[in-house]
């Protein structure tokens, strides 16, 4: 009898499954994206230390794809504290300028994963790579700049997916993809300046790629906000 | 709702002008056909066949970059689009604008899914390998990832005017940040010696250069087609659930007089009278 | 413009400070038409009894009152400026009691009412949240964090953070629910104090106990307002 129960149960499930499609295919979406940005982590650089040494040491951009997963939980908790103590209006009801609430989340976001990075990255050197302090520091402009996007573009997101279901699936499925140029700068930088030891002068176009990129999305957040948060 | 929206918007009451039967639908097919059969003949009679090493099978490109040319101008459409509503607020964000918005997003993942595997086949034909991390495999692939976020996010929201904006913000989200990856792969990180599948540049002839604009306008043809195709049979789905809204609701509201939806500002309506001609306008 | 008498018999047009008129209100959700054209103004100091059945719209209208939400079709004024063209500063002049407390549960009262005063830039704020946390009765309950408070209490402090930056409409959606005795008597002291100064709508089951302040009331009915007499029943033509 319980083999029949069970039957019974795995059928619903996958009924209601393909009814809405989005786990499989999110997961699935995910997964490409991952690989996409494991890529990048991975072939940051040609010539760089890692690929002329290949003696299993891990290329610095690497802490990218580990700490962007790390950022994806964090910038899912946007409007926790308005969501779970029901209180989203109390927001709404101020006398200010939309925007100004998306600068604010933004603002609390951003510092949310400088405070990562600043933990998260010298466990990452201490774990995997063999460089001076020296160079970390000078990875800070261009964690800096990244964050500023990462910040602007999750807190649109969060924004965005603040009234949806499967919340915590959906906000990573659809803020990877966008971060991908993001990451494409960043971890090309980073292998410029910690692996190879690059000055930031080399650096420079893609640092410019990424204020470029953060001032693309803070100019979309400001264009939209409004009417995205307003019911 | 009034007779005029009882009625058909897919059927026009007034005969179409030989003008309008020019771009209906169906006729948008036949351009369509017309032009790409015409495409193919000159790619495969008339344009020579390449001097480079690829030989015959340079031919794809006659596809690949039309496809890929057509599926950027269908997130251009679905980016415009979403403006538009946008701009006109969020009462209006559902309508046919998000039909067209989310028609040609559709269709511009299909392009986008036959540009990878035209340019798959591409890669395979010419360096032997049936990937490569370069700028445009790289940035179509990323498109397809985004742009099929795009229906999961849709997916997850309940609210019809919520999902209206919430898929119009995330249309143009998309949209910008696949310029931006497309110069991220193409011009850092400097040093990675990209495959970039070139389209043979100024050393095309003439005969090339016709036979690839025509594929490139068979395509455009094509993409319009399919676009006012969604478009109307979305127009249509529409239609036949209001009307279906509008049976339930008068069945709802019983044979009697219909009382149900009569609403006179001021309060100094009659009630109770029976209505004259249809209800009021559900808009 | 016609200004009002506070206390005195109602002026027809609501314009002017604090006055809040809305003609034909529309708005639908999902395609289902929850206002349908509503008609109504209050004159500035008034006090108007929304009534009607559960799902009948009032809590739409009074979220569109106050900004939470977008009007379909028609004009909204509320407190002499159109929610369309200026809701930042229709919200600066309103105070609104929903549901829910609108209050952060981590955090105390005292710091919620903080932030709220710096959000509402209010001037020496110490003083004003001290005179308003007295006025509900929750001065010994300042530093307590508000998920602690029981939900009347909760209430209360909704009542307070409404009240902080003095608003000149109040929108309260019953706001006698989950109030004890007390705190009942509490409220009828506050609508005491504020009617015919601050133009009030309040959304009720009970209307017996605000009556008194009443200005007007309407029912909310099939999307529309229809005004009702003193005794709570329906009548037409009478505007």
């Amino acid at each position: 009898m319980s083999r029949r129960q069970y039957l019974a149960l795995v059928r619903r499930d996958l009924l209601g499954e393909t009814r809405r499609l989005q786990s499989l295919l999110s997961m699935v979406i995910f997964a490409v994206v991952a690989m996409v940005v494991l890529h990048y982590g991975w072939h940051a650089g040609a010539g760089s230390a890692w690929a002329a040494d290949g003696s299993g040491a891990v290329p610095a951009a690497m802490l990218w794809v580990v700490f962007v997963f790390a950022a994806l939980l964090g910038l899912g908790r946007t409007f926790a504290h308005e969501r779970e103590d029901d209180c989203l209006d109390a927001l709404l009801l101020l006398p200010v300028d939309r925007f100004v609430l998306f600068l604010a989340k933004a603002t609390t976001n951003l510092l949310l994963l400088v405070v990562l990075q600043a933990i998260v990255v010298p466990v990452f050197a201490l774990f995997f790579l063999d460089v001076t302090a020296w160079r970390l520091l000078a990875f800070v402009p261009v964690a800096l700049l990244a964050d500023v996007g990462m910040a602007a573009v999750g807190t649109l997101l969060a924004t965005l997916v603040l009234h949806a279901r499967s919340r915590d699936l959906v906000l990573p499925v659809a803020l990877l993809p966008l971060l991908v140029p993001l990451l494409i700068a960043a971890t090309s930088a980073t292998e410029a300046v910690v692996d190879q030891g690059a000055g930031l002068g080399s650096i420079a176009g893609r640092l410019g790629f990424l204020a470029a990129y953060d001032a693309v999305m803070l100019l979309v957040a400001w264009g939209t906000y409004d009417i995205l948060v307003s019911e | 709702m009034t007779a005029d929206e009882t009625r058909n918007p897919c059927i026009s009451a007034v005969p179409m002008s030989p003008r309008e039967r020019l771009y209906s639908a169906p006729a948008l097919f036949l351009w369509a056909a017309l032009v790409l059969v015409a495409g193919v003949l000159l790619a495969f009679l008339v344009a020579p066949i390449d001097a480079s090493s690829m030989g015959f099978s340079q031919k794809i490109f006659y596809f690949h970059a039309p496809i890929a040319e057509t599926a950027l101008v269908a997130f251009g459409v679905s980016f415009v689009s979403a403006i538009v509503s946008l701009r006109r607020g969020a009462e209006h964000a559902s309508g046919v604008g998000e039909q067209l918005e989310v028609a040609a997003v559709r269709l511009g993942l299909v392009f986008s899914g036959l540009v990878l595997v035209t340019g798959m086949i591409w890669g395979r034909a010419a360096w032997g390998v049936w990937w490569a991390w370069e700028p445009r495999l790289t940035t179509f692939l990323l498109a397809v990832l985004v742009y099929a976020a795009y229906f999961v996010v849709r997916a997850a929201v309940d609210d019809e005017g919520r999902r209206a904006v919430v898929g119009s913000v995330y249309a143009i989200v998309a949209f910008v940040t696949v310029p931006i990856t497309f110069f991220a792969t193409r011009y850092l990180p400097e040093g990675l010696h990209p495959v970039v599948i070139t389209s043979s540049g100024a050393r095309m002839e003439g005969s090339m250069v016709l036979a690839f604009v025509v594929c490139t306008a068979g395509m455009l043809l094509l993409l319009a087609a399919l676009l006012r195709t969604e478009v109307t049979i979305a127009r249509a789905q529409a239609h036949v659930s209001r009307v279906k809204e509008e049976i339930e609701r008068r069945q709802a509201a019983g044979p009697a007089p219909d009382r149900a939806g009569v609403a006179t500002p001021g309060g100094a309506a009659e009630r109770g009278e029976p209505m004259e001609g249809t209800g009021r306008s559900t808009r | 413009m016609s200004a009002a008498t506070p206390g005195g018999a109602p002026t027809p047009s609501g314009q002017g400070p604090g006055g809040i008129v809305v003609q034909g209100l529309t708005r639908r959700f999902d395609r289902r038409e929850v206002l349908r054209g509503v008609d109504l103004s209050v004159a500035p100091g008034g006090l108007l009894l929304v009534l009607g059945a559960n799902g009948a719209g009032k809590t739409t209208l009074l979220r569109i009152l106050a900004t939470l939400l977008r009007p379909g079709a028609g004009r909204v004024t509320v407190a002499g400026t159109d929610v369309r063209q200026e809701p930042e500063a229709v919200r600066r002049s309103v105070g609104f009691v929903g549901h829910a407390p609108l209050l952060y549960g981590d955090l105390t009262l005292g710091e919620n009412l903080r932030f709220f005063a710096a959000a509402y830039g209010i001037g020496s704020p110490a003083k004003r949240i001290a005179d308003v946390v007295d006025g509900v009765e929750l001065s010994l309950r300042y530093d307590d964090p508000v998920r602690e408070l029981s939900r009347g209490m909760r209430q209360r402090a909704a009542l307070a953070r409404a009240l902080l930056h003095r608003p000149s409409v109040l929108l309260l959606d019953e706001p006698y629910a989950a109030l004890d005795e007390r705190a009942r008597v509490l409220l009828d002291g506050i609508l005491d104090e504020e009617s015919g100064g601050t133009t009030i709508v309040l959304v009720t089951h009970e209307p017996e106990r605000p009556l008194r302040w009443a200005t007007e009331t309407v029912r909310l009915e099939d999307g529309v307002a229809v005004p009702v007499d003193g005794r709570g029943d329906s009548s037409g033509g009478r505007r």
